[in-house]
């Protein structure tokens, strides 16, 4: 595809060591949400049921349809054609709006059915799994908006879109775990 | 931008999108299922789930080309997490009381 690069730059080494850190302590939080299904396993299943399978299901493909997006803005940027890794990463942020407002509404859904953070120890952890994710999807816009910046900068580079791009792919792939625990897995 | 690399990644996310449809479609149908199917469905559930977050650590991360120590870093936190969730859910393992 590209060619390879023997050595991670001191900005590379920063963002990936940080990647493997969330991936660490996320990791906690599955397997305690594990433990804590396996004490209670009926209870988890009857709660389970309240949830929409189809809001996780579209929320994964809205989160997947943008990593897409910002990976062909990153090789757009490679490309020197900024101002169209600029539109896509625009796009990508678009998406990112629309998953937030999918999630909001599912949470109204949810809370208006009496379901809060405090009803169950399902609940607790769908709120609080949902909840550190969409912190992290604020973290992503943040890098997004800073890489869209640097497009349409004078000094434009693929470095800014492509740390971007990496962070916003583990906000992706944390969802994908996300979505078969709280939604699938029973 | 190369067409071929456009085309590919638009492979990627059309295969992504098929599996989520299908993990959707296990989610929906376990809710109607007994306890040994859904047994089945959770153990499907989470393969697809490692076999998706995998695809988005080489062709969307690019981590193969960023260095292979890091995706080998990356398989095994997989591989781990993976194993601990299903050995859990296969072992029955619960949460002590607090």
């Amino acid at each position: 595809m590209t060619t390879r690069t023997n050595a991670l730059s001191e900005k590379q080494f920063g963002l990936w060591t940080f990647i493997l850190s969330e991936c660490v302590i996320f990791s906690a939080y599955f397997v305690i949400f594990m433990l804590y299904r396996m004490h209670d396993a009926e209870g988890f299943r009857s709660a389970q049921t309240q949830l929409s399978p189809a809001f996780g299901m579209l929320n994964t493909i809205v989160l997947l349809t943008s990593s897409w997006q910002i990976a062909l803005s990153v090789q757009g940027a490679r490309s020197g054609m900024h101002a169209a890794a600029a539109r896509r990463a625009i796009i990508t942020l678009g998406l990112g709006v629309v998953f937030i407002l999918s999630k909001l509404t599912e949470w109204t859904r949810e809370s208006r059915s009496g379901h809060t953070f405090g009803t169950n120890d399902f609940f607790s952890f769908y709120f609080f799994l949902t909840g550190i994710h969409l912190v992290h999807v604020f973290i992503g816009f943040a890098f997004i908006a800073a890489a869209i910046r640097n497009l349409r900068g004078d000094e434009a580079s693929a470095e800014s879109i492509e740390a971007a791009a990496t962070y916003w792919h583990m906000v992706d792939f944390l969802w994908v775990v996300i979505f078969a625990l709280l939604y699938v897995a029973g | 931008m190369e067409k071929t690399l456009e085309g590919r990644l638009f492979q990627v996310w059309l295969i992504l999108s098929a599996v989520t449809l299908v993990t959707w479609f296990l989610g929906v149908e376990r809710r109607m299922a007994n306890v040994q199917i859904s047994a089945v469905v959770t153990y499907c559930a989470l393969l697809l789930a490692v076999v998706k977050v995998r695809v988005i650590f080489v062709e969307f991360m690019e981590a193969r080309r960023v260095s292979k120590t890091l995706l080998s870093l990356l398989d095994i936190w997989l591989l781990l997490l993976a194993a601990a969730l299903m050995a859990i859910y296969a072992l029955k393992l619960e949460m002590p009381p607090v």
